[in-house]
């Protein structure tokens, strides 16, 4: 069945790292879309990192709530990133466009050098 | 089409959302013997998913009485898998053409849907649909077989 997902915190210079532990689903929908207010417009310039590193599977409906959040992160100026994405999710996001909303890493590391150099 | 049947395996789930899962786990160990290089595992499990899914969403309306029953054939110069449920059917090639695109396209969009038809177009090389009392999806992964089956 379906492993619960759960999400824990942590900060970093200029926003926060959301590891995610479990599957990405209509299941996990609660914990994503309540792990921030993501229409929070006093958030502007936040970085928001998703680490989908133990996250072993995505649906359909799991892509649909990031879509949700990506629509309102990209109103209310929240930049939105993602490391640990296998090749497969990742071309699933790149055909459905979702790569325009969440910058894509392959590790922390990466990541992080991008993010300390544009600082 | 080499449509001779070199091995054949079913699955019955309640229509119930995570119940896909014990099929991919299954699906998993089955290909795997088949073939222990299967570079296109991942697109199998996930076109597999998104089609389980909507036969319990959109065929079975999430009712568990009602089951989906999904068929691995694998042939020749295909697998072919079979996803069936008890709903009245829908015409695939119709919604792909309302509802394919890309995020940008869809942002006007309340909720947009269409993805998991998308995924499945994306990940198999032939989705096709029938309707003889129940409603089936067929997909279909050409050329991964040259007729080795380990038994």
């Amino acid at each position: 069945m379906t492993s619960q997902l759960v999400i824990k915190e942590r900060s970093f210079s200029s926003g926060v790292i959301l590891d995610l532990q479990g599957d990405v689903t209509k299941t996990s929908e609660d914990q994503l879309l309540h792990s921030r207010n993501w229409s929070d417009e006093t958030s502007a310039g936040i970085r928001v990192v998703f680490n989908f590193t133990d996250v072993p599977y995505i649906n359909s409906a799991g892509i649909a709530i990031l879509i949700r959040i990506a629509q309102a992160a990209e109103k209310s100026g929240i930049m939105l990133y993602a490391y640990g994405v296998s090749n497969h999710y990742q071309k699933m996001f790149r055909l459905i466009g979702l790569n325009e909303f969440i910058m894509i890493f392959p590790d922390e590391y990466s990541l992080m050098q991008r993010l300390g150099a544009l600082e | 089409m080499g449509d001779s049947v070199l091995f054949r395996e079913e699955w019955i789930i309640e229509s119930e959302l995570g119940r896909e899962k014990q099929v991919l786990e299954q699906l998993t160990c089955t290909l795997l013997h088949i073939h222990p290089q299967q570079s296109r595992l991942d697109a199998i499990l996930t076109a597999t998913s998104e089609a389980c899914l909507n036969a319990m969403e959109h065929g079975n309306l999430f009712n568990r009485e009602l089951p989906v029953h999904i068929t691995l054939l694998v042939q020749d110069d295909r697998t072919i898998i079979k996803v069936q449920d008890e709903g009245n059917g829908a015409n695939i090639g119709q919604i792909a053409e309302n509802t394919v695109g890309k995020v940008r396209d869809k942002l006007h969009w309340e909720n947009p849907r269409g993805w998991g038809l998308q995924l499945m177009q994306h990940c198999a090389d032939i989705v096709r649909s029938s309707w003889n009392g129940k409603f089936c999806v067929e997909l279909h992964f050409l050329n991964m077989n040259n007729g080795v089956v380990n038994q």
